[in-house]
């Protein structure tokens, strides 16, 4: 795996750049309350989550919904995952796969409109590759 | 010794097991680490007799690979460090029947190389370490495994 906090802009900075977009997006979508930008492999590279949630905890699941999700795809050949939407009775968490390496995960509020969030999302994983590409 | 050896193989199929089921082995590393991290003054009281480098990378990774010596789980190590890059070379790590397994399954070796799992409690332990193994050779002939940690400081 690629080191992907590594490159000539110092870490801070781009972890300021990642963490600014989780922010646009959550503005532009209100019933997004927190999110989160990690590696598969559960390394946290931006996030923008309440105070009180186990940042490190809720990336780790986020990128095991995800690792998961991938794996049941692969086993029922139904191809590669886009997105896994886990709905409860408080809210929603939306996981989608920014890249191979990279997850964007959400947290939502009940009755969050899922369509929105994920076009939101999507848009959101767009720029955070651009950001990533200029490395 | 053949204790060991069946320990290995079950310990092979458990994680084969857990990976087959989706679970990412280095996320798996890294919640072990969390939790370690967490127990860090007993792991240092009861290992390191108190006295661990927490404050230095690679110094912490040189005082776990020898306490791993101390109790056997490697027969020795050779640790080099580089800009950002950790070398480590591991003779003889009691393990080597999982890499064994894995590699007569095609594998590169062990799912879980306890060794990269010790820097990465060691990187959990000194914040603002992100750590990454970028290689991962496990030579069962010669009983030499080597491996490249990279790693960013924030």
């Amino acid at each position: 795996m690629a080191p992907i906090l590594g490159g000539k802009r110092s870490i801070r900075t781009i972890q300021e750049q990642l963490t600014s977009v989780l922010k646009e997006m959550e503005n532009k979508d209100p019933d997004i309350e927190g999110s989160l930008l990690l590696r598969t492999d559960g390394l946290v590279l931006a996030s923008a989550v309440a105070e009180g949630i186990d940042r490190d905890l809720a990336a780790a699941m986020s990128a095991s919904i995800l690792n998961v999700g991938s794996r049941v795809l692969e086993e029922l050949k139904k191809g590669t995952v886009e997105n896994v939407i886990v709905r409860g009775s408080g809210g929603v968490v939306m996981v989608i796969a920014v890249n191979p390496e990279i997850v964007l995960g959400a947290i939502g509020k009940k009755d969050s409109n899922l369509g929105l969030m994920l076009v939101e999302m999507r848009r959101t994983a767009e720029k955070i590759n651009k950001i990533l590409e200029s490395l | 010794m053949e204790r060991y050896k069946l320990r290995n193989i079950i310990l092979y199929y458990l994680l084969s097991a857990v990976k087959e089921l989706g679970v990412n082995l280095p996320l798996l590393f890294r919640r072990i680490s969390e939790h370690a991290s967490k127990d860090i003054k007993y792991l240092s009281k009861e290992f390191f007799e108190g006295r661990m480098h927490v404050e230095n990378f690679e110094q912490l990774i040189q005082d776990i690979a020898q306490v791993l010596k101390q109790e056997g789980v490697i027969e020795d190590f050779k640790v080099t460090v580089t800009d950002n890059n950790v070398n480590i070379e591991v003779i003889n790590c009691s393990y080597l029947d999982m890499a064994e397994k894995g590699k007569s399954r095609g594998e590169s070796g062990c799912p879980i190389c306890l060794i990269s799992l010790a820097a990465s409690i060691a990187s959990t332990v000194v914040k603002g370490h992100a750590f990454n193994v970028s290689e991962y050779k496990s030579d069962v002939a010669n009983k030499k495994c080597h491996l490249k940690i990279s790693y960013t400081t924030s």
